[in-house]
């Protein structure tokens, strides 16, 4: 689309501080001829004509074209229904005025012209802009305000630049809301002021002083875009950016010299108006030369390469080349003397995106941050980093800290039992722990169990913590190992389990269990969801290996879900109670939880299942392990150091959780090989074990 | 059924009381009718059906009785804790405008002082009886035992001269960690309980029946106290339990309970429905009963305890136990300790 | 010109002057409430409401229950005690009334109350002497309290009506707002808002200037535009969209106000990308 710069006139009747056409001794303040104007139109339907593709928009300017007064304009629709007849329809006008002297009688012309809005410049509080050669800035806001009023009436919108400057820089944000308050329907562009006149260089801004200025203002904007008019370049930016729509000016768009003209009063051609204001580009005179003559002038041919030469070299490597080429050629010979450089205004755009642009807009593509959610006001505050094992100089023997569950207290009553058998002397304090007290208490190494007074040193006892935990090895990874090597035990060492406690099996209970020839425990429960395996697959494992010679007994919780075929002991029996009743059974199938060690410790065959924890390292020789490999996305697991909240939440996977993949009939021929073997034997505890003494 | 602080004011100073720091610590503010619409709209989100008014003595505050119609009408059932000792303007009030209110829409609980053992102005005890003689209908007795000699036997008279509901609020003393205020000790419950079992004829013939408040631990029952109380109280479900209480002050912070003020004390903004909130103070509660699961050893195992008949006393009493040792405990719970200032 | 609303007295003759015009009708006794509809709607207008000026507070106003039916403001200073209030909790709840309140400290903690039980209201922001933090927190409740309640205006009103257009004037909640509302009196002289038509400051015959126009109504028209040639705060505050300088804060208010009406925007726009982002959400298909 090609534009023209039209300036008919360059008088005014304002006197705007930095404006080149009013200080400019050489503009044209007289009305271009009709003659002139007859041409115009002439030249239009010829480049229309020669480029059936192209549209025109002829953008009055000057000046103040509206000193023309409505009848010129009424000439100038008649020289375009005249010339243009077949052209007509790809012809718009737009028109930039200072709207101090609109009047209605315009309004008719403009209509039939197709002129549905004004380009107009405002400034609120500095007193640049002003009426007639005093420079009267009150009367010059007041007669903008009745121009934009009275336009408004008769059915135009009207859209503003402020041009920033010095006077500018200390109240962007009331500059910024002065004027979308005042221009709700339209738009508002900050165009940063052009100085050439030294005399005014007290109002030139730089680059920096551009951007800053811009990105005072933009939170705000950014904030508030949906209910504020559009603002350039914001508006620009965001649909460049964000959108992927690019939206540039002519001053970024890198292609003027293929798409504008200037036209002054004289008919002379320009390359546009600012270089018709500095009278640099003069193409000749329209009464020689056609629009497409201009397009193939020398001068202009030369400033095609402008862009692919600073693609090249000084914008090579600027991320921002697609959104600005350079700027705009004449800023360039503003400030360098040559228009083949880039824009010194190309700072501005790269301090503003990188400085205020990307820092709002990137954080806001990462989502809307609201208000802290209530769940996570209710994860339990970040633990303190665990100190490692310490010894510290006191008096007594050191704290132990158990951590873990009952298995972990159970796998510490072992070790402890090889450190008493190795350094008869060393005792321990224990740190009192809800369910772990019942079965270390008596433990002969240890002194206490109870609460460590402030002040006392006491060593954890967590192996994850240890550097060769998880570390392959035959032995560098089991917990046991580890644990042991915690209190100075030279391992390998036997992974014997032990309790300081004898206790006889409850004689109503045991006498109250109809136990036969084959007698089997199983233990779904754990507390956590991914050890768990469907109650489901349970019925159907126990009923591949039930008969009437078998009986089977559940234990665990009394929360958990009775498992149909098996006597129910849910609730019924504490970790002391489940260790004297063991030896009454024949074989165990358990998830990886207290049962798993407890049959370990009876010397009971057991039939193991795991899945999202390794039965290298938690699981006994001569037990059957049944490993699952874990199936979901979590490839280090759902259970284990950080992931405590993953714990009670059940698999996401469901019925495709690992545990439910492990073959029942490969666990059912585990259970019925022991059961096989065991028939015909007597079972006594070994009492290496245990204090414990069970009869059977 | 959340409790809300209308004030910091009382116009008591009971030996045991266990609001005290609380109330120092805040001591002009008032329930604003603002911050009472949004519990309001807070507690209708959350389907709650009740609340709780409590201080200081709620009674003195300023719009008392237009706050309870305001709840009344807004469909919530209004129980309100006062120690009865209120101006005689305070009380026409009552009289003019809530005794028109039903039983089940408004009840009180008049926590009662053993008069010679914890003596009292004569004023007050006048104040009492004339708050009794008024709304008698609409209240139980509340009694607190802060010593192991306690005696109840005024409260028959009391219940039965001013036709008072028939059931007592029992709460025992509790100790807020850090302090060394009176309460009962885990070691003198049984001794409580005896006395408390001791006054089982009273409560027959009157047919009193008591409500244990928390903190009471049933294996300090014996079969035969807990067979009685049973039969009095209808059976059905009693919990010797332990909260979490809710309670939310003037200013908007939410705790579980008075002794625990400070432990754990969150904005209620921070939730959005009741459910979060007791669900969160029941999380604090879990943690703090992972590390010691009640007041004695045998709660380690014990079946009511997991069953959760019985809480294991309060855990204003473990956490209290928590300040006089090493910081070995979970570390939120020792963050949390550290930052109420509470000895760590 | 557009056909404005009136709020004009309740004379019956000037009522039956009026053909299909939409009337808001004044009274002062609550006895002619329903009189007062009734003649409006036989005389074949629209009747917005009848607005009743009551001299007492809620708690002591002879509500009826003939009233029920009638479309009712019901202008009064306080609200009372809630202790009497609540006793006509229930018929307020069946009456299609709104409760007018000037904007006091104490009404505007009276008017959540009000809203929180069910009984709609609204708050007549007349002047830049109120208290704008609490009338923010009111503000919020409104829009985004927890769960239903009756509606509040101004702010009910500007919801209903805030579509990011350019300007929005909310007087028109309490009928000042004059591009909506012409307020008469018997005589059939003009005025602009009930501050002028007490004050007698007439710009001319409703028939004249419903006919010609006037420059009044065309100085109105851009009247908010003064503050731009002013020295005036609010031609720079983020909020002047929803205020068009009609509140002109005095020294040391200007922050407040345009805070207060800052922030409302701001819940105005969340509201809405809460309600486009619901609709696009929405899975349930409808005609």
């Amino acid at each position: 689309m090609a534009t023209v710069i039209f300036k008919p006139t360059e008088a005014c009747n304002a006197r705007c501080v930095y404006c080149d056409v009013v200080h400019n001794e050489y503009a044209i303040r007289q009305n271009m001829s009709y003659e002139l104007l007859e041409l115009f139109f002439q030249r239009i339907n010829e480049y229309l004509l020669e480029r059936p593709e192209e549209d025109m928009v002829v953008t009055w300017h000057g000046g103040e074209p509206l000193l023309l007064g409505p009848a010129y304009f009424d000439k100038a629709l008649e020289f375009q229904q005249k010339h243009c007849e077949k052209t007509a329809h790809k012809i718009s006008h737009q028109i930039q005025s200072n709207l101090t002297l609109f009047k209605s009688e315009f309004t008719p012309v403009f209509k039939k012209l197709r002129i549905t809005n004004f380009g107009t410049s405002y400034d609120p509080f500095s007193n640049l802009r002003g009426i007639g050669e005093s420079v009267d800035s009150v009367l010059y806001k007041k007669k903008f305000i009745e121009g934009t009023s009275r336009a408004e009436k008769d059915g135009f919108a009207w859209g503003m630049i402020y041009v920033v400057t010095k006077l500018s820089l200390k109240r962007p944000l009331e500059i910024f809301w002065h004027l979308v308050n005042l221009n709700p329907w339209g738009s508002v562009m900050f165009n940063p002021v052009y100085i050439r006149d030294k005399k005014l260089s007290h109002l030139q801004i730089t680059p920096e002083e551009f951007a800053d200025f811009l990105g005072a203002i933009f939170p705000s904007w950014w904030k508030n875009r949906r209910r504020l008019p559009t603002v350039q370049p914001f508006i620009g930016l965001e649909e460049s950016i964000v959108m992927g729509s690019p939206s540039l000016l002519c001053s970024d768009a890198g292609v003027c010299t293929r798409t504008h003209f200037g036209l002054d009063p004289s008919g002379r051609l320009y390359q546009c108006g600012r270089s018709m204001d500095w009278g640099i580009l003069d193409y000749g005179s329209i009464t020689e030369k056609k629009f497409s003559d201009v397009l193939e002038d020398p001068q202009r041919v030369k400033l095609r390469d402008r862009s692919p030469q600073l693609a090249e070299t000084e914008c090579q490597e600027c991320r921002f080349w697609d959104l600005c080429h350079g700027g705009c050629p004449l800023d360039a010979w503003r400030t360098t003397g040559s228009l083949m450089r880039r824009s010194g205004m190309c700072d501005a755009k790269k301090i503003f995106i990188e400085k205020y642009f990307e820092p709002i807009v990137n954080g806001m593509n990462r989502g809307i941050i609201v208000r802290v959610t209530t769940s996570d006001s209710l994860r339990s505050e970040p633990a303190k980093p665990r100190t490692k094992a310490f010894h510290a100089k006191q008096n007594g023997p050191m704290w132990i800290n158990p951590t873990g569950g009952i298995a972990e207290a159970l796998i510490l009553s072992g070790v402890l039992k090889h450190v008493m058998e190795k350094f008869p002397t060393r005792k321990f304090n224990v740190v009192t722990r809800t369910e772990c007290d019942p079965l270390l208490t008596g433990h002969p190494a240890i002194a206490h169990i109870g609460h460590p007074p402030p002040g006392a040193a006491f060593m954890s006892i967590d192996h994850r913590y240890e550097p060769d935990y998880g570390v392959s090895g035959q032995h560098a990874d089991r917990a046991y190992q580890t644990l042991a090597r915690m209190f100075s035990l030279e391992t390998p060492i036997a992974e014997n389990l032990w309790v300081p406690f004898t206790v006889e099996a409850d004689p109503v209970l045991a006498g109250f269990l109809p136990l036969k020839s084959q007698n089997v425990l199983i233990c779904p429960s754990s507390d956590f969801h991914g050890k768990q395996m469907s109650t489901q697959r349970w019925e159907e494992l126990v009923g591949l290996f039930s008969d009437r010679d078998t009986f089977i007994a559940q234990t665990g919780k009394y929360s958990d879900s009775h498992v149909r075929g098996t006597y129910s002991l849910l609730g019924l029996l504490n970790p002391k109670e489940l260790i004297s009743l063991l030896p009454l059974f024949d074989a165990v199938i358990t998830v990886d939880n207290f049962t798993a060690h407890a049959a370990h410790l009876c010397d009971l065959p057991a039939v193991v299942l795991w899945g999202p924890t390794d039965h290298r390292i938690y699981g006994y020789r001569g037990q059957r392990h049944f490993q699952a490999a874990p199936s979901c996305q979590r490839a280090d697991g759902c259970i284990g150091m950080g992931r405590g909240s993953d714990c009670l939440t059940p698999c996401t996977l469901g019925s495709g959780h690992c545990l439910d993949s492990l073959s029942l009939k490969d666990i059912s021929y585990a259970v019925k090989d022991i059961l096989k073997s065991k028939r015909g034997t007597v079972r006594r505890l070994s009492k290496k074990n245990s204090g414990i003494n069970q009869a059977v | 059924m959340p409790n809300i602080l209308l004030t910091s004011r009382c116009t008591r100073s009971c030996p045991y009381c266990f609001a005290e720091k609380e109330m120092i610590d805040s001591p002009s503010r008032i329930m604003s009718w603002e911050n009472l619409i949004y519990i309001s709209d807070l507690l209708k989100a959350s389907g709650d059906k009740g609340v709780s008014l409590l201080g200081g003595e709620p009674t003195l505050h300023p719009d008392f009785v237009d706050y309870v119609l305001y709840l009344a009408d807004r469909g919530l059932s209004v129980n309100v804790f006062t120690n009865g000792i209120m101006s005689p303007s305070r009380l026409i009030e009552i009289k003019d405008h809530l005794s028109g209110l039903s039983t089940d829409r408004l009840s009180f609980v008049c926590n009662l002082n053993n008069p010679k053992q914890t003596p009292a102005p004569q004023k007050h005890t006048e104040r009492i009886h004339d708050f009794l003689s008024v709304m008698g209908p609409w209240t139980q007795p509340g009694f607190n035992i802060y010593r192991q000699d306690f005696d109840i036997k005024f409260i028959f008279d009391f219940v039965n001269r001013y036709g008072m509901r028939r059931s007592l609020r029992l709460g025992i003393a509790h100790p807020v960690p850090g302090t060394t205020g009176m309460h009962i000790r885990p070691e003198e419950m049984g001794k409580v309980i005896e006395r408390l079992y001791s006054f089982r004829p009273l409560f027959d013939r009157f047919r009193l029946k008591f409500g244990p408040d928390c903190g009471f631990p049933i294996c300090k029952f014996s079969n035969e106290q807990l067979g009685w109380f049973y039969r009095l109280s209808g059976g059905g479900n009693s919990r010797f339990g332990c909260g979490p209480a809710i309670d939310i002050t003037p200013d908007m912070s939410v705790y579980a309970c008075f002794p625990l003020s400070k432990f754990y004390r969150k904005s209620l903004y921070e939730f959005d429905t009741m459910g979060q909130i007791v669900e969160f103070y029941s999380g604090i509660h879990r943690k703090i009963r992972a590390e010691i699961p009640g007041i004695y050893p045998e709660c380690d195992g014990c079946v009511q305890l997991s069953e959760n008949v019985c809480s294991g006393g309060g855990a204003c009493q473990l956490v209290s136990r928590f300040t006089k040792e090493a910081a070995i405990r979970l570390p939120e719970i020792e963050n949390e300790l550290e930052k109420t200032g509470l000895p760590v | 010109m557009n056909l404005r609303k009136l709020v004009c007295p309740y004379d019956t003759s000037l009522i039956r002057s009026f053909s299909r015009r939409e009337i808001a009708v004044r009274v002062d006794s609550p006895l002619l409430v329903r009189d007062a509809a009734d003649v409006v709607r036989a005389l074949g207008n629209n009747l917005i409401c009848v607005i009743l000026d009551s001299t007492k507070p809620l708690d002591a106003a002879p509500l009826q229950n003939e009233w029920k039916g009638v479309p009712l403001a019901l202008v009064t200073a306080s609200v009372g005690k809630f202790r009497e209030v609540v006793k006509k909790l229930p018929l307020l709840r069946e009456l299609n009334i709104r409760v007018c309140l000037p904007a006091s400290n104490e009404n505007i903690r009276d008017v959540r109350i009000l809203s929180s039980a069910g009984v709609p209201s609204t708050i007549m922001i007349n002047g830049p002497e109120v208290d704008w933090d609490a009338l923010s927190d009111l503000m919020t409740y409104s829009l985004f309290g927890r769960i239903p309640h009756a509606p509040i205006g101004p702010f009910d009103y500007i919801v209903h009506h805030y579509d990011s257009a350019p300007h929005l004037c909310w007087g028109a909640a309490f009928f000042e707002d004059p591009q909506q509302f012409f307020h008469i009196d018997n005589k059939r002289n003009v005025a602009l808002s009930r501050e002028e038509l007490l004050a007698e400051k007439f710009i001319g015959c409703i028939d004249e200037v419903e006919k010609a126009g006037s420059r009044e109504i065309e100085n109105m028209t851009d009247a908010w535009k003064r503050v731009f040639t002013e020295k005036s705060t609010c031609a720079t505050c983020a909020g002047f969209k929803l205020c068009l300088g009609i509140i002109t804060p005095k020294n040391g208010q200007a922050k407040r106000c345009s805070a207060f009406f800052s922030e409302m925007l701001e819940a105005l726009e969340d509201l809405r990308l809460m309600r486009e982002k619901a609709l696009a959400e929405q899975k349930t298909w409808r005609l």
